[in-house]
């Protein structure tokens, strides 16, 4: 099960999402304070940039409320959002990667240190998730870091589960050889 | 190294967003900026029908909405049932004009050699050599009829794993070219109907119930009068007819356009050109039989080069199967029966 965000109560959310929908800017950015944090963590652990995180975060929230409009309303607003941003950030990415750009890799792990860039292992095992394929790395994001369930992620990235699961196998795979080689 | 390395990805950390994101939004937001967002599963019929379209067009012929490892997850698991969005790929984010065609348009096909039939699908995704999904059976049904006079071929699918839907696709005799398209959801509550002329289309688009809408659409379509079309909104199911029209040589080729939805927003454009193109031959075994086949390149010119095959038995110039290539996957679908219904 993939972590919550930390959300309005259903009866809040409900007038939120209702008042979202016809553009009230003051619910957005309710939704926004709700949402917005959780929603950035996950982009940029995919997209791995803070720069284009951001972008796609800013996407979703501007494009809310007409997506609103297409929101049943079945199942949790966080979950849903998450489901749209992680389709937004892929697609970026996607993009991204078309256009041959330097990713994570190349920028924000320079200019964003964190406790896990003071060792070089910790640098290697960066580089490694970083070095995936799309396909593997966002499967691996997804389940190892955001902890969503194989059946989320196959939601998401419009996969079958097992495909999911042979993805992070052969994810898990490629970073353990990469760390290996660096010993 | 590290010992578990999956203990330190759980806890990896991830920046804060920029204290002025928040103000950056509601100002876009303010000053009029719209986005549009994928379309979430749950938005009901209509998606699953563009979804079924997307991927029934890469099930026969093309698989190539994108490009490269990023869309690796759609290509791979279109042929695996179930889901069928391919997510990422055909979220609704603004559309890129599609490229012009690359070769000439059809122009010379030969429509006497066309028949009717039962032609029955099987398809698999491989991952990584392994099994990973199979889409059970899809059969396409064309059988000669008229439509208000006009000799026309009329095309039915029928797709298990989407059995929510009835379509039928009427094709010019003549021409190949579509001249009506309906489709009804088996709940009753989404009706679309593309109505063709010479060089236009009328869509309708009736959807009741929640989200209700009614939307008119009239559009000049690209392309010369006489070059077949492949309505995408119909699975390009007349794919299989066109084939079998084809003057397939070596060093072949020719482009045609698929047609999807014109009134629905979404990714793919309503008209994409489509690149066929010989480049050699094989001898296909498939559970149908065994066929000596033209081997054709087959390019959609939207949003990437991506390439997949179709093998077209000789004889018959049937779809006995076709191909997708990514890297570390196979998608593939092959012919298991066919019917005569002339």
């Amino acid at each position: 099960m993939a972590t919550q965000a930390t959300s309005p109560a259903d009866s809040e959310s409900a007038d939120l999402v209702s008042r979202a929908r016809l553009g009230d800017s003051e619910a957005l950015g309710a939704l926004y304070d709700a949402f917005g944090a959780c929603l950035y963590r996950l982009a940029y652990r995919l997209i791995g940039s803070r720069e284009d995180a951001e972008d796609v975060v800013h996407d979703v929230f501007v494009g809310l409320p007409e997506a609103l409009g297409r929101y049943e309303e079945r199942g949790r607003l966080g979950a849903w959002l998450r489901r749209v941003t992680a389709r937004v950030a892929l697609m970026r990415l996607r993009r991204r990667n078309h256009r041959r750009e330097v990713g994570l890799e190349g920028a924000d792990a320079v200019a964003t240190p964190t406790p896990h860039d003071r060792t070089s292992e910790h640098a290697t095992l960066q580089a490694a998730v970083d070095a995936l394929p799309v396909g593997l790395r966002s499967v691996l994001v997804l389940k190892e870091m955001e902890a969503y369930s194989h059946a989320e992620i196959a939601e998401i990235l419009g996969i079958t589960a097992v495909t999911s699961r042979v993805r992070l196998l052969r994810a898990l795979r490629r970073v353990r050889r990469e760390l290996e080689d660096h010993k | 190294m590290i010992k578990d390395f999956r203990v330190v990805l759980r806890e990896w950390p991830a920046p804060e967003a920029g204290s002025e994101l928040r103000e950056r939004i509601l100002m876009s937001r303010a000053g009029g900026r719209r986005v549009g967002l994928p379309v979430d599963r749950s938005a009901g019929w209509r998606v699953r029908l563009l979804v079924a379209a997307a991927a029934v067009v890469a099930i026969v012929a093309i698989a190539t909405l994108g490009r490269g490892r990023a869309n690796q997850g759609a290509y791979a698991d279109l042929l695996s049932g179930a889901p069928w969005w391919p997510t990422v790929s055909a979220a609704q984010e603004p559309r890129t004009p599609p490229r012009a065609p690359r070769y000439a348009l059809i122009g010379d096909l030969d429509q006497t050699r066309v028949a009717g039939g039962t032609w029955t699908y099987e398809g698999r995704t491989t991952t990584d050599g392994i099994l990973t999904g199979t889409t059970g059976q899809f059969a396409i049904t064309a059988s000669a009829t008229r439509l208000d006079g006009t000799p026309a071929w009329l095309v039915t699918t029928e797709r298990r794993p989407i059995p929510d839907a009835t379509d039928s696709l009427f094709v010019s005799q003549a021409t190949l070219r579509p001249l009506r398209y309906a489709v009804n959801s088996s709940n009753s509550r989404t009706h679309i109907v593309q109505q063709y002329s010479v060089d236009s289309v009328h869509e309708t688009i009736d959807v009741i119930g929640r989200g209700e809408r009614h939307l008119r659409n009239t559009v000049a379509l690209p392309g010369a009068l006489h070059t077949p079309g492949l309505v995408l909104s119909a699975f390009a199911t007349d794919l299989n007819l066109v084939t079998q029209a084809l003057p397939l040589q070596r060093g072949w080729r020719g482009s045609a356009y698929t047609f999807g939805l014109m009134s629905q927003a979404g990714p793919i454009p309503p008209f994409v050109p489509i690149d066929f193109r010989v480049v050699g031959r094989d001898l296909v075994t498939v559970p149908a039989g065994t066929f000596e086949c033209w081997k054709l390149e087959v390019i959609r010119g939207y949003e990437g080069e991506a390439r997949s095959h179709l093998w077209v038995s000789r004889d018959r110039q049937w779809i006995v199967k076709a191909e997708y290539r990514g890297g570390d996957f196979v998608t593939e679908q092959v012919l298991t029966s066919y019917a005569g219904v002339r």
